[in-house]
């Protein structure tokens, strides 16, 4: 088995035909991946990538091929997967003003080319969710494309069908998360081609590291929505003497713990599964 | 079905475009890598090859980072 890359919070490896995805334990804040790790973490978030891709493998067919076919070392945190011949689109899906959406709104009153009314704030719930596209570019950086580039880029057929599948998934994931209480405010998504051509859902699928989780009852346009799963580490690291650049502290074990539990949580409370403490 | 990375065809013309005594696009803006992706995009598809990055390089891409992160940097840096 082959290490193709060691990301700041998840691994790949090649296997032959396939590739494994192994999330770790790692956290980052503030861009920067702190040194110590949340024990279970890779296994949450890959245990709800994989049920997130069983429950909506109507809408499209994703990557997975077993999450049981795997080494030892790596069960519950790993993913055997299909090569898919990637797309160089990131679909992105909003249904909450944040992050770069709410700079280019606050820039343009616009995001992706998609115009938006005025008046909204910093978590305001947007009329509809919209399809912000960026387009994977080896020079320079991910930047906003318009649905126009993306036809441009894939066909406007695929291009349609990117759109498609992504505001379903969005719409499907955010409402079944906010009967359970939590916000899904965006969503990241990457699709790639099967060797028959066919559009697979590659990557993740709606984790805290692809998407934004708020509680839905702390949430309040106007101001910085708190995180449902790293806040604690984020409020801790926030009242530290540290410039927010590597390398970052170590976390106390209390925070580690606090902030653990708040990953199962979030994956009891989304999944209505109890997370078996032995895993 | 035949893929080809976009982003490859723009460095193998950029290269091109060297040998026969031009300066391609000394200084890169977004503005620019966003059209010569579309463009070299534009230029499989015309040609009946399916835009598409490499399988290692865009799992590879996909797992770099978590995505949140990426977003909330691209935010304050203000590249909008």
């Amino acid at each position: 088995m082959k290490l193709l890359h060691s990301g700041k919070v998840r691994d790949v490896y090649a296997d032959g035909a396939d590739v494994i995805l192994v999330a770790s334990d790692r956290v980052s804040v503030y861009d920067v991946v702190l040194p110590t790790p949340i024990p279970d973490k890779g296994k949450i978030l890959t245990q709800l990538s994989l049920w997130w891709f069983g429950l909506l493998s109507d809408v499209c067919p994703n990557h997975v091929i077993s999450a049981d076919d795997v080494p030892p070392e790596w069960s519950g945190r790993a993913i055997r997967c299909q090569r898919l011949e990637m797309l160089q689109v990131e679909c992105i899906a909003r249904g909450y003003l944040a992050g770069l959406g709410l700079a280019e709104y606050r820039s343009h009153g616009s995001v992706s080319g998609v115009p938006l009314p005025g008046g909204l704030a910093e978590g305001s719930q947007l009329p509809a969710p919209i399809f912000t596209p960026t387009t994977k570019a080896t020079v320079g950086h991910d930047e906003f494309i318009t649905f126009a580039d993306v036809a441009a880029d894939v066909g406007a057929e695929v291009g349609g069908q990117l759109r498609e599948i992504t505001l379903e998934i969005y719409r499907r994931g955010a409402a079944l998360a906010a009967r359970r209480g939590i916000i899904i405010a965006d969503t990241k998504l990457e699709f790639g081609r099967g060797a028959d051509g066919t559009l697979v859902l590659g990557d993740e699928l709606l984790t805290s590291d692809s998407s934004r989780f708020w509680p839905a009852d702390g949430w309040q346009p106007g101001r910085t929505q708190y995180a449902l799963d790293k806040q604690f580490v984020r409020d801790w690291s926030s009242g530290l003497d540290w410039d927010r650049t590597p390398p970052g502290p170590p976390i106390p074990d209390q925070i580690v713990e606090a902030t653990r539990a708040r990953y199962v949580t979030v994956y009891e409370q989304l999944t209505g599964l109890s997370w078996p403490e032995e895993a | 079905m035949q893929c080809y990375d976009p982003n490859r065809l723009i460095d193998e013309v950029r290269e091109l475009l060297r040998e026969r005594g031009l300066d391609p696009a000394g200084s890169w803006t977004p503005e620019r890598a966003t059209l010569a992706t579309g463009g070299a995009a534009m230029l499989l598809r015309g040609l009946g090859v399916t835009p598409a990055m490499d399988p290692v390089e865009g799992v590879v891409r996909a797992a770099a980072e978590p995505w949140t992160d990426a977003d909330d940097r691209r935010a304050a840096s203000g590249r909008v």
